[in-house]
């Protein structure tokens, strides 16, 4: 009798274990919900902020855009510049070939003749006058220009990539071999290759003065870098010639870019922007080429 | 708890009233002639109006007698013992043995010596009939009771009453004073002299058996079939009522059914309620709690996948929603560094026409300002004054000449350094010497130094 009042008196005490764990289980899960149902809910808060900062397909039309036109500036920057680089590359650059260092040397000869000055030698400069200190103020600005055309290719040529070539040979380091390329992409801009001659003359003030307008007028190769003159020791009677020494350079003329390349050739190295300069170690340096009249060829 | 539906199965007839059936809450059929009282209530019911859901049985089939005892055999015995000890004692007066029958008691009077028990006892074969029956019917028997001791007035007394109730087989005095608990007195004359209230008044002062207030009668005696109208011979008498008159009949049941909603000092028998046992319950409960773990299980696996499924589609949705803003974004970001290369290539633009501007202004200027010098030189030179030469050693030239007098060499060097300037070329402050020629000192040499001014 009394084990029969000692056990559950009904369903309910029955069910009471169930129900506990059915409560507690659901306690649970609101409490603490699991990782998934966390992710859940922040993914749904995060899809409530992105729907809040949805753009407008007008915005989006708009910003394309502009972004193309910007493009298209940007490009026609970027052309101007490759443009303006190439003509200043060229002045940078360069050097007289035997032929229009021949004609030079004829024109020069023949204007001072027609002026009425006699020459009576001619030789290449026995000082390296480029860097004298009357072309200080040209060194300047060339060195000015050659720097930031070298900084710029510098900068692009670093930009680009190298591919190092599959028959690359064994015993060359791949890593020296990219930095000579580099280097050689660089390009060189310290100036143009120069012939500077000192000059011998015989000839009255006027005559030179004549000559050498004459000369600045018709010869854009030739700049006059240095001028002296002295009195004879002995004079004729009315006649009052002097002797010039005239120091002059040669260099290549700076012709407009047109004259040097066509559209295309300018579009094909607008793609690739370093110039690359020329190969052979005595070119790698500005260098003053001393050039005789007549003899031009010996000079090189 | 709503009134419920009462069935009153007698010798001749089975009535049942349904409190809801209004204008036909009574339905009275014959009686099955068998006797069997599961058969004459299946027909009750399948005459009654709907379906009667909690139903209780009267019938005059429950033997119900009062039985005295000892007071001392009670004080012995266990409380829960005392119905089994009832049930031998009304043994041998209803004639149903205790494992057959099915008892219920009610206490009456409890004195010291003797305590008086209202016993109701029905063949549990019987009580089984009519609980399938009642169950055939879409109903649940709560219990079945003797219809004689209706605990509450016919007439509608709520207190100060007492009714004299004469049924074939008992007489019954049930009397209710005040507030106070309801007496029943069992009589074992059969008082057939009594048919009035009054006479029934006389008959229970004659057996000292105190009467308060109104006084009812029932007779239930005898009565074969419920007739709709008042029997003309039999004049009605206040407060007196017939079972064979259908008004009186109804009025019965309907008090039956109110009572019966508490069902209060009514010895009702009711069906034993199957209760579970220990292990059952034991092992109900381990099966409830492994359900519940593996209800529990599943539903965990089952949100586990779920939610992995959700967030999949959420990231999915996420990703598709960010696209376009990332790719305007990007766009952004793209517009502004396209602003700073512009930006960047024109001041590169801007630098190097200045520089090539600077360049060929620089190589104008070198080409002509020796011709340049050579005019000046020869124009505007003071009287009085000459330059016999000029020589340049790559940084300088020099001018050397005379001149009679000091002045002019100053002033010609300031007028020409007005000159020079836009060659880029600067002069020295001219070096001068008396030759002391003259008393003055002069001829005067002097020498121009010029340079390039950077």
């Amino acid at each position: 009798m009394a084990k029969k009042q000692n056990a559950p008196s009904s369903l309910i005490v029955s069910l009471a274990l169930p129900a506990i764990l059915l409560a507690a289980y659901a306690a649970f899960n609101r409490l603490k919900p699991s990782e998934a149902q966390q992710e859940v809910a922040l993914l749904r808060e995060d899809i409530e902020r992105v729907k809040a900062s949805e753009v407008s397909p007008e915005a989006r039309a708009e910003l394309s855009e502009k972004l193309e036109a910007q493009r298209k500036d940007l490009k026609q920057l970027t052309d101007r510049l490759d443009t303006l680089r190439q003509q200043a590359g060229r002045l940078m650059q360069g050097q007289l070939d035997s032929f229009a260092q021949l004609r030079l040397e004829g024109d020069l000869s023949r204007i001072l003749s027609n002026a009425g000055l006699q020459l009576v030698h001619e030789r290449p400069a026995e000082t390296n006058n480029t860097s004298s200190g009357l072309l200080k103020s040209l060194e300047v600005a060339t060195k000015q220009l050659g720097d930031n055309l070298t900084k710029i290719a510098a900068a692009e040529a670093d930009n680009t990539p190298i591919d190092i070539p599959p028959d690359l040979s064994p015993d060359i380091n791949p890593l020296e071999w990219i930095a000579e390329q580099r280097r050689l992409r660089s390009g060189n801009f310290a100036g143009p290759s120069v012939l500077a001659s000192d000059l011998r003359l015989v000839g009255d003030y006027q005559a030179m003065l004549e000559g050498l307008e004459t000369l600045i007028a018709t010869c854009p190769e030739v700049m006059v870098t240095g001028i002296g003159f002295e009195m004879p020791s002995v004079t004729t009677p009315g006649v009052k010639p002097l002797i010039w020494n005239v120091q002059i350079q040669m260099r290549p003329m700076n012709r407009p870019l047109d004259d040097a390349g066509s559209f295309a050739n300018r579009q094909s190295q607008s793609t690739y922007v370093v110039t690359k300069p020329p190969l052979g170690p005595q070119e790698a340096t500005p260098a003053t080429r001393r050039s005789g009249f007549g003899d031009a060829a010996e000079s090189q | 708890m709503p009134s419920p539906t009462v069935l009153f199965i007698g010798t001749s007839i089975a009535a049942g009233y349904s409190p809801r059936g209004g204008k036909r809450a009574l339905t009275v059929v014959p009686a099955d002639a068998s006797g069997d009282i599961g058969l004459s209530i299946e027909a009750l019911l399948a005459a009654m109006p709907g379906r009667q859901r909690q139903v209780y049985v009267l019938s005059t089939e429950v033997w119900s007698q009062a039985v005295t005892v000892e007071s001392r055999s009670l004080r012995r015995i266990d409380k829960a013992q005392i119905p089994q000890l009832m049930a031998f004692e009304a043994e041998s007066l209803s004639g149903l043995s205790v494992v057959q029958a099915r008892t219920a008691l009610e206490l009456i009077d409890a004195g010291p010596t003797e305590t008086t028990y209202w016993i109701s006892q029905i063949d549990s074969t019987r009580f089984a009939q009519a609980d399938d029956a009642v169950a055939f019917n879409g109903g649940k028997l709560l219990g079945i009771a003797h219809p004689a001791g209706l605990p509450i007035s016919i007439g509608g007394f709520r207190s100060g009453w007492t009714r004299f109730e004469r049924w074939d087989d008992l007489s019954i005095a049930i009397t209710k004073q005040g507030r106070g608990v309801i007496e029943r007195v069992f009589l074992g004359d059969s008082a057939d002299e009594v048919d009035s209230p009054a006479a029934a008044r006389n008959h229970l002062a004659g057996a000292t058996i105190n009467v308060a207030g109104k006084m009812e009668f029932l007779d239930a005696t005898m009565f074969a079939e419920v007739l709709d109208d008042t029997d003309p011979l039999d004049g009605e008498v206040e407060n007196s009522f017939k079972l064979s008159r259908r008004n009186d009949f109804e009025r019965f049941l309907a008090s039956w059914s109110q009572s019966l909603r508490s069902p209060k000092s009514i010895p009702v028998i009711r069906p034993i309620r199957r209760t579970s046992t220990a292990q059952t319950k034991r092992t109900l409960a381990l099966a409830t709690t492994a359900a519940a773990i593996l209800g529990i299980a599943a539903h965990f696996n089952f949100n586990q996948a779920r939610n992995k499924q959700l967030v999949e589609e959420l990231q999915q949705q996420v990703m598709m929603l960010q696209e376009p803003i990332d790719a305007f974004n990007q766009d952004q970001t793209e517009l502004g560094n396209l602003a700073t290369q512009m930006t960047t290539v024109q001041s590169q633009i801007d630098e190097l026409e200045t520089q090539v501007m600077q360049y060929r202004g620089q190589i104008g200027i070198h080409r002509s300002r020796m011709a340049s010098l050579l005019r000046m030189l020869s124009e505007a030179r003071p009287a009085g004054m000459i330059i016999n030469s000029a020589s340049s050693d790559g940084n300088r030239v020099r001018l050397v000449g005379r001149s009679m007098r000091p002045e002019p060499i100053i002033d010609y060097a300031s007028a020409l350094a007005e000159k020079l300037r836009s060659l880029n070329l600067t002069i020295q402050v001219p070096r001068r010497e008396a030759l002391m020629v003259t008393a003055e000192g002069a001829p005067y040499e002097f020498e121009y130094v010029i340079r390039d001014s950077e």
